[in-house]
């Protein structure tokens, strides 16, 4: 009886993670601060979720399909530092979507290196990680690149709509056009079977591999966005910009509910993830609370949401099937060879 | 009946009831197993006996009833508890860490030591003396990964016999293996049965439980229907009990017109698996690829798809020649595969039924790049209606339906996708009756509308029945063409074991 109820409750927190985390921050907010609740702080909260939120947007497909890449942050680095350093030269337009290229080519890279060199996502992009860190902090010199026309993208924070701001509007909007993908269209759809079960996916007749190649094109794309926005609303190119973003990004995602197993996820859990995580880490500020102790309760959300997502029943069975898949895999290769 | 060793009671099980919410699995099942006997199970999936067994391992417990082992009522017990109270568990899934050795695999959990560390010689001393005990030959200090699945199998029971048991259930223990391995597996059964353990046997086979079994008991909808002597029961009778009516034919054979080639394969070859293996499919027929475990037919199939495919030879779909290289290419020349691996590679287990039915296909249920819901949940239920989907569900997570259904989805996410030639491995393996002739049914239906089925299948007496004409392979090489009037399981035994067919 006693399990059931804590199953029970498990369920329904971990499905209402998001409102009740945002909840939660409203109550504490509401009852510390006097001036917390205003449509300002939404603003605020939502704007900054913009950054982080194209990071975790781009990793959101890597995990469904049971991919990682680490190296989004060092992407989103050498993105920011290109669309500042190239301005002089190239001219502010021109320089932002060489930011985006440059995202889009560290994926290929990403992609290269998964599907054609065979080597698993976690070791490959841990590479491209610091390599790309490296490579940012060589070509500039270890300097950050101060914007010569400093007010071109100061109109990404601008007011809009009492709420928003054109970059939350940009965050918002790509999570609904992601939404729509993946649960939409095919393409989407075939994904989730890709994380969730590769061979039946190749059984399946779906080009595995260009699935793969193409998420994490996409999660370069997704990195030089955000890098693009940084340094244009900051009219600075850091080469260290993304560089502490990485593990704020897989929060984000896997406190909305997207799975690192692959297989489960939505872009909307996303958007709530990043949302929620930034509103904690406003509520902090405005109480004056250190950045290091929030790490520790973001930690421990962390493991509290897994830990209640295991009770509400989500993940039994999968060891079973590995064993299982081992076993038989093991039957056909040598079906093959006596 | 038994021979000369104690026939104590090993086993009793009274008035086992078990609920699980919205199902009564269990309903007052009686089990009686003597020491040094083996005991099936029998039933359709869903009858109870997993429900059963997992109760006896210390899964479940049960809502009411009473388990004695050898004499001593048990109280509530955990997974652990059984293991000591000397229930050894020997399931279809093998439980074996492939990475550390035969030795280290027997004693896991169990290591013996010298002071801190492993002491290595008495662990081989003792696999050795185990595996001796089973008569197999097994060097101990392979490791697991590389047996074949056949020797890891008996690794597995001499880890469960290390432990001295005195109940050990088999489920299912033969669905991946082929003639000569079962053959070695009953083998170690009689072995374990004269030194006095009691088995417990469940498996779908009917003709194994003849031969292995000394008695039988029949579970139909969670109640024990009856216990009896294997010596005097049936495959027929066993079939009517299990499904509470009489299954005059199991294998309906439609006759139907045979028209033009569909498949044709020439000179298929592919380096250590197999080679010139030519072959044709023709419209409305089913033809049967017949050979013992590692003789190629699954490699065969494969390369047709192009999951594994061919480096030389020719394959050609209604004349045209087609290069079949990866999966999409095969789906794409109009040819389907059901695996034989249904978990790894049939089903996606997370997703809801709609969407792996709609898996090979849901690019054609569109309209501007988005999927029609509406229409696809409207296909897709009518189809599952149509092959008796049970229960008829489609937005429940696919892992959650028995083998037999997954296996209807399979099947019938390639029916929908309208292929040219079906190509079946093992397509009713680890099925249960009921949903087997489902499966038969679908497949006679598929042949009638004019499509070609290539079957594969380790129980002969299926393909006899289903089957228009039969391709025997042995060894990677096609060794004889049996059309169905001449086709007995002699004949093809004796081409699959590599004699000569007269």
């Amino acid at each position: 009886m006693m399990r059931l109820n804590i199953g029970t409750i498990g369920n329904v927190v971990v499905r209402y993670r998001l409102l009740v985390m945002l909840a939660a921050v409203a109550v504490f907010g509401g009852w510390t601060l006097d001036d917390f609740l205003t449509l300002t702080t939404l603003q605020s909260i939502l704007d900054r979720a913009a950054v982080v939120g194209f990071l975790a947007l781009g990793l959101t497909p890597i995990l469904i399909a049971g991919q990682i890449d680490l190296s989004i942050g060092s992407i989103m680095s050498l993105a920011a530092y290109a669309t500042i350093a190239l301005q002089p030269d190239l001219g502010n337009v021109p320089a932002a979507f060489i930011g985006l290229g440059v995202g889009i080519l560290a994926g290929v890279v990403n992609a290269l290196a998964v599907v054609v060199f065979k080597v698993t996502s976690l070791v490959a992009t841990l590479a491209t990680l610091l390599i790309g860190a490296s490579l940012a902090l060589l070509i500039s010199n270890g300097q950050p690149a101060s914007s010569a026309d400093p007010l071109f993208g100061l109109f990404l924070t601008d007011n809009f709509l009492a709420i928003l701001t054109p970059r939350s509007v940009l965050f918002i909007g790509a999570a609904l056009l992601m939404f729509v993908w993946l649960k939409g269209t095919p393409s989407g759809r075939n994904l989730y079977a890709v994380g969730s079960s590769m061979p039946a996916a190749i059984s399946a007749g779906i080009n595995v591999n260009g699935y793969i190649a193409g998420v994490f094109v996409l999660s370069g794309f997704c990195a030089g966005a955000a890098g693009v926005i940084q340094a244009l609303s900051s009219a600075t190119g850091s080469p260290i910009a993304g560089s502490v973003l990485l593990i704020p990004a897989i929060t984000a995602v896997v406190i909305g509910g997207t799975r690192l197993e692959g297989g489960r996820g939505s872009s909307l859990a996303t958007l709530g993830g990043v949302v929620a995580l930034g509103a904690l880490t406003t509520l902090s500020e405005y109480n004056g609370v250190p950045s290091y102790t929030q790490a520790v309760y973001t930690g421990l959300i962390l493991i509290l949401l897994i830990t209640l997502d295991r009770i509400a029943g989500g993940d039994e069975g999968k060891t079973t099937r590995t064993l299982r898949s081992a076993a038989v895999a093991k039957q056909t290769q040598q079906g093959g060879t006596s | 009946m038994v021979q000369d060793v104690d026939h104590g009671i090993a086993l009793q099980m009274s008035a086992i009831s078990k609920s699980f919410p919205g199902v009564k699995a269990l309903d007052g099942v009686n089990l009686t197993v003597r020491k040094g006997e083996v005991h099936a199970i029998v039933g359709e999936n869903g009858a109870g006996k997993s429900t059963l067994m997992k109760i006896l391992a210390g899964f479940y417990h049960p809502d009411r009833g009473s388990i004695e082992v050898m004499g001593t009522p048990i109280g509530v017990m955990n997974p652990r508890e059984a293991r000591d109270l000397g229930i050894g568990m020997i399931y279809q899934e093998l439980n074996l860490v492939p990475d550390l050795t035969v030795a280290e695999n027997i004693s896991l959990g169990a290591m013996p030591r010298r002071g801190p560390f492993v002491d290595y010689r008495s662990l081989a001393a003792n696999a050795k003396a185990v595996l001796k005990e089973l008569d197999a030959d097994i060097d101990v200090g392979t490791r697991v990964g590389n047996l074949s699945l056949s020797q890891q199998q008996l690794v597995e029971i001499a880890k469960v016999v290390s432990r001295n048991p005195s109940i050990v259930v088999f489920d299912e223990p033969t669905s991946s293996l082929g003639d000569k391995e079962t053959r070695i597996l009953f083998n170690v059964i009689k072995r374990m049965r004269e030194s006095g353990i009691a088995i417990l046997y469940i498996s779908h086979r009917l003709q194994e439980v003849m031969e292995i079994g000394d008695r039988v008991t029949v579970l139909r909808d969670g109640s024990n229907i009856e216990t009896r002597d294997v010596a005097g029961i049936t495959p027929d009778e066993m079939v009517r009990l299990m499904v509470g009516r009489d299954l005059t034919e199991m294998f309906p054979k439609l006759d139907l017109s045979i028209g033009d080639p569909v498949l044709s394969v020439t000179s298929l070859g592919r380096a250590h698996q197999f080679e010139d293996i030519t072959l044709d499919v023709r419209a409305g027929e089913i033809v049967g690829l017949a050979g013992l475990v590692g003789s190629g037919r699954t490699e065969v199939a494969r390369a047709i798809f192009g999951l594994d495919p061919a480096e030389s030879g020719e394959i050609r779909v209604r004349g045209k020649a087609v290069r079949i290289r990866s999966p999409r290419e095969g789906v794409s020349a109009g040819i389907a595969l059901v695996p034989e691996d249904r978990k790894r590679e049939g089903i996606v287990p997370d997703l809801p039924v709609r969407e792996n039915f709609t898996l090979p296909l849901i690019g054609r249920i569109t309209r501007f790049f988005l999927i029609l819901a509406g229409r696809e949940r409207a296909t897709v239920q009518a189809f599952a209606d149509r092959l008796n989907l049970n229960p008829p569900r489609i937005e429940r997570p696919m892992g959650t339906f028995s083998g037999g259904n997954q296996q209807k989805v399979v099947l019938g996410k390639w029916l929908l996708a309208k292929p040219e030639v079906l190509i079946l491995d093992e397509p009713t393996r680890g099925v249960d009756v009921g949903a087997k002739a489902d499966i038969h049914r679908i497949i006679g239906e598929f042949a009638e509308s004019g499509g070609a089925v290539l079957m594969i299948s380790s129980e002969l007496s299926e393909l006899l029945a289903v089957c228009d004409r039969i391709f025997v392979l042995h060894e990677g090489s096609m060794v004889a063409e049996i059309p169905r009037q001449s086709a007995t399981e002699e004949s093809v035994m004796r081409a699959a074991t590599g004699q000569v067919y007269a």
